[in-house]
Order: C-alpha cells, then sequence, then structure tokens
C-alpha cells in the first residue's frame, strides 16, 4: 500500500500578534500554504495535530479563512483530520466548538477517544454523529487524543490497551494524532511528556504526529513534531521497511508562536549556576570536586566522618 | 494554581471566583481546608473524618483537578482528573509529589511552610515587616528564600576540617614512630647480601658434584638394560627349543599320510571308465527332463487359452443384448422429448407464482412501515418549520447586536461623564460649605475687631496695623468669598442634575446590557437555524424518496396479487404430467451406452479370435511329448548301471584332495627342525656373552659420589637458615619504609582533602551572598512591577538588599512605609508579598488573615484587577 500525508501542528490561525495587522496574517498564509501543497502534492489527507486555531474564540475573517480552505480540500476529495489542542478546547461551558461545527458540515474530522471515569474506549468513527476516536482513510487508521496535560502518560497506558483490543489486521499503517510535549525533545517547558510513556504505544503504531511545541523534532524515527515553522509530509509504503520517510517542509512565511514563558531559573537551576561560578573562580581545588562537595552538603546533610570521607574520595581521584 | 471549589465534609461544592473575595463565616474553615488538602497541614476540617476536596485549576497544563484527603489516613490523599475521572494521584507521598510538580516548587521548600509563611499572611503584620529592622527582616524572609541549608552546610565543613585535624595528628605521629623502626633495622642488608654470595658458592660446588653422580647412574642404567636384554635372549631359547619338540613329534604322522596318498591315486586310474559312462547317462536324462518341462508349460498355456477363448464368446453375447437395449431407449428418449419441454415450462410458472405468493406479504409490512415513516417525516418537516418560524426573527435580533454594543459604549462614555459631574458638584459644594464656614469666622473675627476699635481711641489704633484696618481687609475678604459662594452655587445648580443623569443612564444602561445579552442569545439561535434549514432539506428528499418507495411497492402489490391461485392451478397440472424428465433422463443414461457397447463387442470378438488361434499353436507342439518320455526311461537306467564304479571313484578323489599336501608339509617340518637347532645355537651363544657385559657395567657404577653430595647440601642448608633469618631482618625494614611512605602519602591526602574542605566552605559562604542577593534581586524586581500594576504613581520602586534598612524608595530617597497614604501602603505590602508568592511557586492565590488598612475595598479591588498574574484574593473574617 503506498500513499503520502501531510502532518501540521499550527497554524494557530487567529493568533498573530496585533501590530502585524488584522490578525490573521502570517497564520493565514501559512495555512493557505498547507492545503495548496497537499492539493499540489495529491495528499491523501491532511492532519491537524492540535493548534488549528489560536484559541477557542475565533472571529469571522479567521473562520471564513477556515472554511473556503476546507472546503478546497474537500473538493479535492482530500479528508482534513484534526484534534482539539490546549487552546481550543472549551472546558467551561462544554457547548459547540469551531471544531464540533467543522466537524458536524463534514469538513474536518475532529477525533477524540471517549474517556469517563479513567476508562478509554476507542469508538469507530460516525461520519452520521460526526465523532469518534479513529478513522480508517484506505488502509491507513488513523487515531487521536485531544490534549490532556500532565493526564496525558496516564491515558496513553489506556490506549495501548483499547487499541489491542481493536482489530486493527485491515489497517496496514497506524497514525496518531497527540498534542504533548515530549520530554527530552521539546526542550525546557513546563509540563513534559515521558519519552517511556508513550513509547507504550510504539507497537501498535507507525507514525506518531505531535503538536504543542513550537520547535521542529523527531524522536526515534517515529514520532514527530513539525513545531509552528513547517509541516511533514509522509510517504507511505507498507511494503517496505521503514514504511513512512517524513519530509520536513518549511512554510514560506514565519508564522506566529505562542507566547514564550517568562524566563525564570527555577531555585535548583540558580543554585547550579551561582555554584558553577564560584567553582570556576575558586583555586586551590578542581571545581567539578568543589561543586560535588557543596551539592552533597546541601542536598544530604551528612557527619562529618562521611563528608571528610567523601573529600578524601574526591582528592585521592585528582591524585 | 488557582482555587475554583471547596467542599468540606462532602458537603456541596463551593465556587471560588477570582478577584477579591471577602469569606464570610465559613472562611476559616475554607483555610483550614485549603492547607489541609493542598498543602499537607495536620489540623482538619470537621465532620465526615475531616474530608476536604479542593477543586483547582493548574497552571501548569491548564486542566481542572479534585484534590481530596481524609484525615490522617495518607493512602485517602489523593489527586482527580476533573475531565477524564482518572486519578492523577493516590496516597501521600504521590499526592505531595504530584503538588510540588503542579506548584512548581522549589525543591526544598515544604509544603505546609510554603502555605504558612507565604501564602497565607496579614495585611498589618506585613507591614511592620515592611517597617521592620534589616536583620528581623532578614530572619523572618531567609527560611523562605532556601538559604538556611548554606549555614547549616559550613557547620559541616567546620566539624568535618576539625575531624581532618585530628586525624593528621595521629598520622603524623604513627609516622614518627615508623621511621624509628626503619632506623634500627639499617644493617639487614648488608647481611642479606654477604650470605647469598656465599650460598651462589655453595651452589655452584653442589652443581659439579651432581654431575660426577649422573654418570655413575648412568653407567648403572647401561648394566640394568643389558641384564634385560640377557633375560629376553634366554626366553626366545626356551620357546626355540619347545618347537622343536613339537616338529620331532610331527614328522612320523606325515610320513603316514604320504604313503595313503600314493595309494589312493592308484586306485584312481583304474575307476575312470565306469565313471564316464555314469555321467553320460546323467547328462541324457537330464536333457529329457528340461524338454518335458517345458512341454508341461505348453500344456498349462493351452488351458488357459481355451478359458480366454470361453470368455470371450460369453462377453460378446451380453454385449450384443445391452447393445440392442441402448438403440430401443433412444428411440423412446425422441418420442418423451415433447412433454419433457411441457414440464419445464409449468415448473419455470410455478416458480414465479409461488415468488408472488410469498411477497405479497412481506409487501404488505414494507408498505405499512413506509407509510408510517413518511407520515413522521411529514410531521418533523412540519415541526421544523415551526421552529425556523420561530427563529427568524432572532436572526433581525441578531442583527441588531452591533448597533447595541456601539449605544451602549456611547452610554459608558455619557455615564463617565455624569459620574465626573456628580463627583464635581461633590467637590464644589464641599467647597461652598468651607466657603460659608470661612465667611462666618471672618464675620466673627470682623465684629471683635469692631468692639476692639470702639475700645481704643488712641491714635496707635487708628494706624495701618489698627482694628479698623484689620476688618476693612476682613470684610473685603467676606465679600470676595461671598461671590465665589456665589459663582459655585451657580455652577451647584448646574451640576445639582447629575445624580439623576446618572440614575437615569445606569438605567438605560441596564436595559441596554439585558437587551445585548438578549440579542447575543439570539445569536446563538440563529446560528442554530442554519443547521434546521440544512435538516428540512435533508428531511424533503427523504420525504421525496419515501413517496417515490410507497408508488414502487403499490405496483408490485398489484403484480404479486394472482400469485396464489395461479400456483395452485400450475401444481395441478404439474401432477397430471407425472416425471417424464426423470424418465427421459433414464432412457439418455441407456442410449448414451451405444457406442461404449459397440466398442466393448469388437474388442470380445477380438479376443475370441486371438484365443482361438493361441490354441491351434500350442496343440501342435504339444505332439513331442512321448518321445521325450521314452528317452528319459532309456538314460535313467543306464545311469543305475554304472553307479557302483562311479561311488568308488568318488570316495578316491576325496582322499586324494585331503591328503595332497602332507609330502609338502612333510618335507617343510624336516627343514624348520634343521634351522631351530642352528637357531639354538647362536641364543646360548649369545646369551653368555650378554651375562659378561653386565657384570663390566654393574662394576663401573659401583664409584662413591653420595658422601660430596651430602657434606655440600648439609653446608646450603645451614646458610638457607641463615639467609632466610637475614631476609625476614629486610622484610621488616622495607615493611617499616612502606608504612613511613604510605603515611606520608595519607598525611598529603588529607591535607589535599583539608584544602578541598576549606575551598567548599568559602565557596558556600559565596554562594549564600549570590544567591541572597539574585533572590532580593528578582523578588525586588517582581515587587517593582506589581507597584507599578497597583498604582499610577510610578516613582514608588522596591529595592531588597540584606544591608539596607529601607524597602521601598521613591527617586533614590528611602521610603518610611508606615508614612505612606493607607492605600500605598497596602499595595507596597501586595507586591511585596506576591513577589514573595511568585518567586516560590505558581500559586497565584492568597490568603488575607487580616486587613488591618483603613484602605475601601471597594477601590482596592478595582486595583487588584489590574494585576495580569495573581488572580485570587481570599480574605478571611477577621476574628
Amino acid at each position: 500500500m503506498r500513499t503520502s500525508f501531510l502532518h501540521a501542528a499550527g497554524p494557530r490561525l487567529g493568533g498573530d500578534p496585533p501590530a502585524e495587522g488584522d490578525g490573521a496574517v502570517s497564520s493565514s498564509a501559512a495555512f493557505n500554504f498547507v492545503v495548496d501543497f497537499a492539493i499540489e502534492q495529491r495528499s491523501a489527507f491532511v492532519v491537524f495535530s492540535g493548534d488549528l486555531l489560536a484559541g477557542a474564540d475565533a472571529n469571522a475573517a479567521v473562520l471564513q479563512l477556515l472554511l473556503s480552505g476546507l472546503n478546497r480540500l474537500k473538493a479535492k476529495g482530500i479528508e482534513a483530520l484534526a484534534i482539539e489542542g490546549q487552546a481550543e478546547r472549551r472546558p467551561e461551558d462544554g457547548g459547540l466548538s469551531w471544531h464540533r461545527m467543522l466537524s458536524q458540515d463534514g469538513l474536518l474530522s475532529v477525533l477524540d477517544a471517549a474517556v469517563s471515569r479513567g476508562h478509554l474506549d476507542l469508538p469507530a468513527w460516525n461520519r452520521q454523529r460526526a465523532e469518534g476516536s479513529y478513522i480508517d482513510l484506505g488502509r491507513v487508521r488513523v487515531f487521536g487524543l485531544h490534549y490532556y496535560g500532565a493526564m496525558t502518560g496516564l491515558l496513553l497506558a489506556e490506549l495501548a490497551d483499547a487499541m489491542a483490543r481493536l482489530d486493527n489486521r485491515e489497517a496496514d499503517f497506524r497514525v496518531l494524532l497527540l498534542q504533548a510535549r515530549l520530554e527530552h525533545f521539546a526542550g525546557p517547558t513546563a509540563h513534559h511528556l515521558p519519552l517511556s510513556d508513550l513509547l507504550q504505544v510504539k507497537r501498535p503504531l507507525h507514525y506518531v504526529a505531535l503538536g504543542g511545541c513550537d520547535s521542529r523534532y523527531e524522536a526515534d524515527g517515529w514520532a514527530y513534531n513539525p513545531g509552528s515553522q513547517g509541516l511533514y509530509q509522509v510517504m507511505v509504503d507498507t511494503a517496505v521497511e521503514p514504511r513512512h520517510v517524513a519530509r520536513y517542509v518549511p512554510y514560506p512565511c514565519p508564522t506566529p508562536r505562542r507566547p514564550a514563558p517568562e524566563a525564570q531559573l527555577s531555585l535548583e537551576a540558580l543554585e547550579l549556576q551561582l555554584l558553577d561560578t564560584a567553582a570556576a573562580a575558586a583555586t586551590g581545588a578542581a571545581p567539578e570536586h568543589l561543586k560535588g562537595l557543596a551539592r552533597q552538603l546541601l542536598r544530604h546533610p551528612a557527619d562529618p566522618s562521611e563528608l571528610l570521607d567523601a573529600a578524601l574520595r574526591a582528592t585521592a581521584s585528582q591524585v | 494554581m488557582i482555587l475554583t471549589g471547596c467542599s468540606i465534609a462532602g458537603e456541596p461544592m463551593v465556587a471560588l471566583d477570582r478577584g477579591l473575595s471577602q469569606l464570610g463565616d465559613s472562611g476559616a474553615m475554607l483555610a483550614t481546608a485549603v492547607h489541609f488538602a493542598l498543602f499537607g497541614g495536620t489540623v482538619a476540617a470537621p465532620g465526615q473524618g475531616g474530608l476536604a476536596t479542593l477543586a483547582v485549576r493548574s497552571s501548569l497544563d491548564g486542566r481542572e483537578y479534585l484534590v481530596t484527603r481524609l484525615r490522617e489516613q495518607p493512602r485517602d490523599w489523593n489527586v482527580q482528573d476533573v475531565e477524564t475521572g482518572c486519578r492523577a494521584a493516590t496516597g501521600e507521598e504521590l499526592a505531595r509529589e504530584w503538588l510540588a510538580t503542579h506548584l512548581e516548587l522549589a525543591a526544598d521548600l515544604d509544603l505546609s511552610d510554603l502555605f504558612e509563611a507565604a501564602l497565607t499572611f496579614s495585611i498589618p503584620a506585613s507591614l511592620a515587616w515592611l517597617a521592620d529592622e534589616p536583620a528581623v527582616r532578614e530572619h523572618k524572609f531567609t527560611p523562605l528564600l532556601c538559604l538556611t541549608r548554606f549555614p547549616a552546610a559550613a557547620q559541616q565543613v567546620r566539624e568535618a576540617l576539625t575531624l581532618a585535624e585530628q586525624r593528621t595528628h595521629s598520622l603524623s605521629t604513627r609516622r614518627e614512630r615508623a621511621a624509628g623502626g626503619v632506623d634500627a633495622r639499617q644493617g639487614a642488608r648488608e647481611e642479606v647480601a654477604r650470605l647469598q654470595a656465599e650460598e651462589q658458592e655453595l651452589q655452584a660446588r653442589l652443581l659439579a658434584v651432581l654431575q660426577a653422580a649422573d654418570i655413575a647412574a648412568e653407567h648403572q642404567r647401561q648394566a640394568a638394560e643389558l641384564a634385560a636384554i640377557l633375560s629376553d635372549t634366554r626366553a626366545q631359547a626356551g620357546a626355540q627349543r619347545l618347537r622343536q619338540a613339537a616338529l620331532e613329534a610331527e614328522i612320523p604322522r606325515l610320513q603316514e599320510s604320504a604313503d595313503r596318498l600314493a595309494q589312493a591315486q592308484a586306485s584312481l586310474a583304474q575307476s575312470e571308465g565306469p565313471a564316464a559312462a555314469h555321467a553320460a547317462a546323467t547328462e541324457a536324462a537330464d536333457r529329457a527332463r528340461s524338454g518335458l518341462a517345458g512341454l508341461q508349460q505348453l500344456q498349462l498355456q493351452h488351458g488357459q487359452a481355451a478359458a480366454n477363448a470361453a470368455l470371450a464368446q460369453a462377453t460378446a453375447r451380453a454385449a450384443e443384448a445391452e447393445l440392442l437395449r441402448a438403440r430401443a431407449a433412444k428411440a423412446d428418449a425422441k418420442a418423451l422429448q415433447e412433454h419433457v419441454t411441457r414440464q419445464d415450462t409449468l415448473e419455470r410458472r410455478l416458480a414465479a407464482a409461488t415468488e408472488k405468493a410469498l411477497r405479497l406479504p412481506l409487501i404488505g409490512q414494507a408498505l405499512d412501515a413506509q407509510l408510517t415513516d413518511s407520515k413522521r417525516v411529514e410531521a418533523q418537516a412540519e415541526e421544523l418549520e415551526r421552529q425556523l418560524d420561530e427563529l427568524k426573527h432572532f436572526a433581525a435580533q441578531a442583527d441588531r447586536a452591533a448597533g447595541l454594543e456601539a449605544e451602549l459604549l456611547g452610554l459608558d462614555d455619557n455615564l463617565h461623564d455624569a459620574i465626573r459631574q456628580q463627583l464635581q458638584g461633590g467637590m464644589v459644594e464641599q467647597a461652598i460649605s468651607a466657603a460659608v464656614q470661612r465667611v462666618e469666622r471672618l464675620r466673627r473675627m470682623a465684629g471683635a475687631g469692631e468692639a476692639s476699635a470702639a475700645d481704643t481711641e488712641s491714635p496707635r489704633a487708628q494706624g495701618p496695623g489698627s482694628a479698623a484696618r484689620l476688618r476693612e481687609v476682613i470684610l473685603e475678604e467676606i465679600a470676595s468669598l461671598d461671590t465665589q459662594i456665589q459663582s459655585s452655587n451657580r455652577q451647584l445648580r448646574d451640576l445639582s442634575t447629575a445624580p439623576v443623569l446618572v440614575g437615569q443612564i445606569q438605567a438605560k444602561r441596564r436595559r441596554l446590557q439585558e437587551e445585548l445579552k438578549a440579542t447575543h442569545d439570539a445569536a446563538l439561535k440563529a446560528a442554530a437555524a442554519r443547521v434546521l434549514r440544512r435538516l428540512r432539506t435533508q428531511l424533503a428528499e427523504r420525504l421525496k424518496e419515501s413517496k417515490a418507495s410507497l408508488a414502487e411497492l403499490s405496483r408490485a402489490q398489484q403484480e404479486c396479487a394472482a400469485g396464489p391461485a395461479e400456483a395452485a392451478d400450475l401444481r395441478r397440472e404439474l401432477l397430471a404430467l407425472g416425471d417424464p424428465r426423470a424418465e427421459l433422463r433414464l432412457l439418455e443414461r441407456l442410449s448414451a451406452r451405444e457406442p461404449e457397447l459397440e466398442s466393448e463387442l469388437r474388442s470380445a470378438r477380438r479376443a475370441l479370435d486371438e484365443a482361438l488361434k493361441s490354441q491351434h499353436k500350442l496343440e501342435a507342439r504339444l505332439a513331442e511329448m512321448p518321445a521325450l518320455e521314452a528317452a528319459l526311461a532309456e538314460a535313467e537306467a543306464g545311469r543305475r548301471e554304472h553307479e557302483a564304479g562311479y561311488v568308488a571313484r568318488i570316495g578316491q578323489l576325496a582322499i586324494v584332495d585331503a591328503l595332497a599336501g602332507a609330502p609338502t608339509e612333510l618335507a617343510q617340518a624336516e627343514a624348520e627342525l634343521e634351522a631351530l637347532r642352528a637357531t639354538l645355537a647362536g641364543l646360548d651363544d649369545r646369551a653368555a656373552n650378554l651375562a659378561g657385559r653386565a657384570a663390566e657395567e654393574a662394576a663401573a657404577a659401583d664409584a662413591d659420589t653420595a658422601a660430596d653430595v651430602a657434606a655440600v647440601k648439609s653446608r646450603l642448608a645451614a646458610i638457607g637458615e641463615s639467609l632466610g633469618a637475614a631476609e625476614a631482618a629486610q622484610a621488616a625494614l622495607v615493611a617499616a619504609e612502606q608504612e613511613v611512605t604510605s603515611l606520608q602519602v595519607e598525611e598529603a591526602h588529607l591535607t589535599r582533602a583539608t584544602g578541598l574542605l576549606e575551598a567548599t566552605s568559602a565557596m558556600l559562604q559565596q554562594v549564600q551572598r549570590d544567591m541572597g542577593g539574585h533572590l532580593r534581586g528578582r523578588i525586588s524586581a517582581t515587587a517593582t512591577h506589581l507597584l507599578g500594576q497597583l498604582l499610577p504613581d510610578r516613582s514608588l520602586v522596591v529595592r531588597w538588599r540584606e544591608d539596607d534598612a529601607a524597602l521601598v524608595w521613591r527617586q533614590d530617597q528611602p521610603v518610611d512605609v508606615v508614612r505612606l497614604p493607607p492605600v500605598e501602603q497596602l499595595c507596597c505590602v501586595l507586591a511585596f508579598r506576591l513577589a514573595l508568592v511568585r518567586s516560590l511557586c505558581n500559586a497565584r492565590f492568597t490568603l488575607l488573615t487580616h486587613w488591618g488598612i483603613s484602605a475601601r475595598r471597594g477601590s482596592i479591588a478595582s486595583q487588584l484587577a489590574r494585576l495580569t498574574d495573581f488572580s485570587q484574593f481570599l480574605v478571611l473574617p477577621e476574628q
């Protein structure tokens, strides 16, 4: 089976800084690029792993742009799939979201698992009700989970079990849409998804389409985050190994980044930085020994004999 | 993290809003619950086992969680994700870890300490700290900055240094003692060298003695080898003698066998004639027997051929009969064909009629279902139309939203103007009141001045500073104030309509807001109309399809109506016709065999011809059989006549075969006997020679070297003992030297470790100073930023330095916080405390225990709303 699809994480329509114009300049260009590129490359489908919109309350101009692009894709028979990102969800009122409306109009398949009382279920996509957790496009099966924050890791274990219960024999290539910042890859952010948690779904999946982080990264040739400045074009051929090749395509124009968190070092990081500086400036002892001993003292109080032994060990290794 | 709700002892969840909230009587209980459930407090809320549930929104991932804790039950402290219902953390350890992570708490700060010392505070107490001595302030806040670890670490280093000093002293004592031992054993090395030289000399001597002993041992070995060879030679001679005796006994027996062989060879020549005649007769009998066996085989083949011929004849007759039956069946089948065609037609018609009869009730059911569905769709469509009609006016209403918003904005401007006028009126009123009071005071002064002027008629009283002059001035001032009062009264009259206007505008504004809300609701409903219209289109299509389906079903019902009667007629007709198709199939099977039977008949006739021919041939050959039987009888008679001679010859031939080798064996035995006699003589000579040589070698090995070897070895043993003692003394010397070296190395290590500890101590002090400076700077910057958001006056700055007495500065001048206006005092306290919280965690709520400052909370609430970061201030009831 051979096919190809596009994977975008964004483009945060409506999230451009007001100074740059009417609120939808750069992001609209990026979105139009995704649509044009999908049509030009004859992609089978396009996935948006969160942050299609910058917030839950998009204005009319943004909605018009979105409708236009999705209608163009539909006219060419290209499916558009998405999950709801952190900013797009409306937890307060639980009312009709833009995503839900587009889904009911048959323009965007918004995927999400059914989670209730800690139990996760994976219903197939129902076109009449316009909801479901996975959709089969030929022999490609695409799963989706909306933003679950710190709960993502816990739910991935449930997801792996639920996937194992499905009959996946007809699905030669399986994709998961997920918004999470992956540990070790996504840079210093407030909350990470541990890589070990993501690896729980490694067996049943061939491609994890990540979102939620502005920087691009690729983990293990299997999980990809295109970031805010480009997309991945994924060519699938299940007759060879590896079954896919992901090519990064940058947008022709810069797109809005999410507001950067205030750069404030944690107390631990500050302490470490100051210890580094003081150790480098000290004379009469190796900086690494000084730093190691000081950190040991600050973290774990020891009796004098243990401390002296530690100092002796450090200087012995120096000899 | 902010709080969104709280439930105590299983009561319904109470929502907690953003902004400034004055908590009622249950505020203290809420504070206890927050402390208990979120920060690990030990005092639980009363009732239901101290059950407290807090709903929070995490700043880390923006999700809502429920934190629930029961009193003193470590495992009954858990965190649950509201959306999924999943447990995010269960048990005290995991719950604490979860809270520390989501509060982004510094690793060394305790949750309970954070709550008590940072998140909960009293405004007056905090104000007192801000104004307090730097030492007191530092004592209060240093633990929160996690700086107390540094002095503790420095103390540990000092204790380790004391221990290092003690160990150094102990090591130097041991080293001096070991050095004394080295000096005492200095002569051991020379003694070992002397003894080693002597030992080498003795070793050389021992080597020479041992070489001589080796030569003697070689002779001894050769003598032993010669003795062994002698023994072997003697054994060989014994064996040869035994063989000689055996041969001497064998030779007479071999001579007798040779004699018997000569006699048998003579008898063989006489019996040669009878044996030849016997052989010829036997050969003739065998030939006759072979010919008779071949003829018996032919006799069997003749019988087989006769049987084959009979079988072929029977087969041909049966095939001829079957062929006749097949030809008759072929003719009958042609006659039946017409009946079969009729049967097919009738059956097809019966199938169609039966299908119609079966479909008839199904079509009826489908018609009923379709009619019901069609009616339901029509009802839905009507209901939809009604809803759409209802929603039509909402669309028009929704269009008014923009106009209403613009009108509301205009009203807001008007309201601000009216409020400003109202405030201005109040100020004018106060000004008039003050002016009237001043006029009255001046009038009293003027009255007093007049009385004074009447009492003093002196010339001095008439001067420029006199009371009269003062009265004039006062009167002028009164006049001026009267003018001002009149002007203000006019202005007040102009502004008197402002409160009424404010009330009117506010009423209109409320009405407009309600209207706008209704418009927004209408817009939402109008949006629903689009979905309904799409549904209406779908319903119309469905109705159309339903009608088409109804028409189709009616037509099918009419077609199927005659089905049952037609089926009954056709069944009767078929019964009358019977089953000609089965008969035809039988006849066709019979006629189909005709070619096969013809072929079978031809084969049977060919087989009969061949069997008859074979039979004739065999009968011709069997005619030779009597002649062969006569020849056999004649040969048997001749054989019996020469049988005795033949048997005697066979016996002689057996004797000749058995004893043919006897003369040769006899000659060989005699020759071997002669050779044995010669060998025995040689072996006896060799044995005598070897015995002589062995005696010579034994004599050569008798030389005495053992005494020399023993003497040298004894001397060597004595030297070895002396050398062992000397080497032990030398080893002790080396060990003492090594101990001294080892102690020196250990002392050096200890010195380096001491250096490292001293450097670490100095570094810790440096890092403590730097870190304190950084944190104070960070808190100062945040507090100044917050102060800028709270107060329009940007000149106030928070600057917290260890050595400065003041915390608040204005244009580089220290400001006494206590002397600031109440609102500024409050803002300074809040800015400082919030900055402190922000440097420690991401909690965005605080609990204020005492308000204590006379600033109005209403105005403060609007100022707090300007803070972009902190969103929740819970004010506890004052006790």
